[in-house]
């Protein structure tokens, strides 16, 4: 299962409106660097080709709070690569598609295998349903 | 004039056209006009969910309205999910009715407030019916 690791920055940021996480489209970004906390915006991230890949915009389902714990729930991603392949990548970075900077917000670790999609090969990224995919107390 | 039937796809065209002028605007305008263009995405979302929500009871733990959404869209199908965004999964032995001091620990698996279907109707049923999500793998402590 692949961990979840914040960004440093998110934490300002959301406190800074840069984030309106209820309405801004958010993307994945794949790459086969390691991420690191202290990276802040898309440009930080060393992006595969993403030629042969379908689309990387995430559904958000929920932006919502209870009782003070903020919970953001977003549809799972299939990632289907057609007309060749796509990778090496090891890491799922998402980003804010919409905020100026293109800002980050987390990222997942899949291994040090890494992922290769041949022609036809689909990679589901499972956020976890009603859980969600981050919270904030 | 006759009232156009709610459906999934009119509101997710709703979500789309709301999201389409947000998206044309943010950074263009002021931020109170901004926040009103983003509140009617939130707005649209909510009708959806309320929509695939449908007939669900209020969470048995926490005694909120749950939420619907599409949780998987592939090829093979949709998956709906009806589930409350308020309560944590537990972590229950999987033979929890018969657990004893000796059930291995990876014998645990995780529990969420959350059901699943094919269809809005079987999701909601399944949530009504509280057979709620089970990690298929075990989960170690």
């Amino acid at each position: 299962m692949a961990s979840y690791n914040k960004f440093n920055s998110f934490t300002e940021a959301l406190a800074e409106k840069i984030h309106n996480l209820g309405a801004d489209q958010l993307m994945v970004a794949l790459t086969n660097v390691a991420p690191v906390a202290t990276n802040t915006q898309l440009s930080n991230l060393t992006e595969i080709t993403y030629t042969n890949l379908s689309s990387r915009v995430l559904t958000t389902l929920s932006s919502s709070q209870a009782s003070g714990t903020y919970k953001l729930v977003v549809q799972d991603l299939t990632l289907t690569s057609t007309g060749g392949p796509t990778g090496p990548f090891r890491y799922v970075a998402i980003y804010n598609n919409t905020a100026t900077n293109k800002e980050l917000i987390c990222w997942f670790d899949y291994g040090v295998a890494g992922v290769t999609l041949a022609d036809g090969e689909s990679f589901l990224l499972d956020f976890d349903g009603t859980n969600g995919l981050l919270q904030n107390t | 004039m006759a009232k156009t039937n709610v459906t999934e796809d009119s509101l997710n065209m709703e979500i789309k056209s709301t999201q389409d002028m947000y998206y044309s605007n943010v950074g263009k305008i002021n931020s109170e006009a901004e926040r009103v263009l983003a509140d009617k995405v939130k707005t649209a979302k909510k009708a959806l969910s309320d929509f695939l929500s449908k007939g669900a009871n209020v969470c048995p733990s926490c005694g909120d309205k749950p939420v619907g959404m599409v949780v998987r869209d592939t090829t093979d199908g949709k998956i709906y999910e009806v589930g409350c965004v308020n309560c944590t999964p537990v972590i229950v032995d999987s033979n929890s009715e018969a657990a004893t001091k000796d059930t291995p620990i990876n014998e645990r698996r995780r529990v969420s407030y959350s059901s699943r279907g094919y269809t809005p109707e079987i999701a909601v049923a399944n949530w009504n019916g509280k057979k709620f999500l089970i990690d298929t793998k075990n989960t170690t402590l």
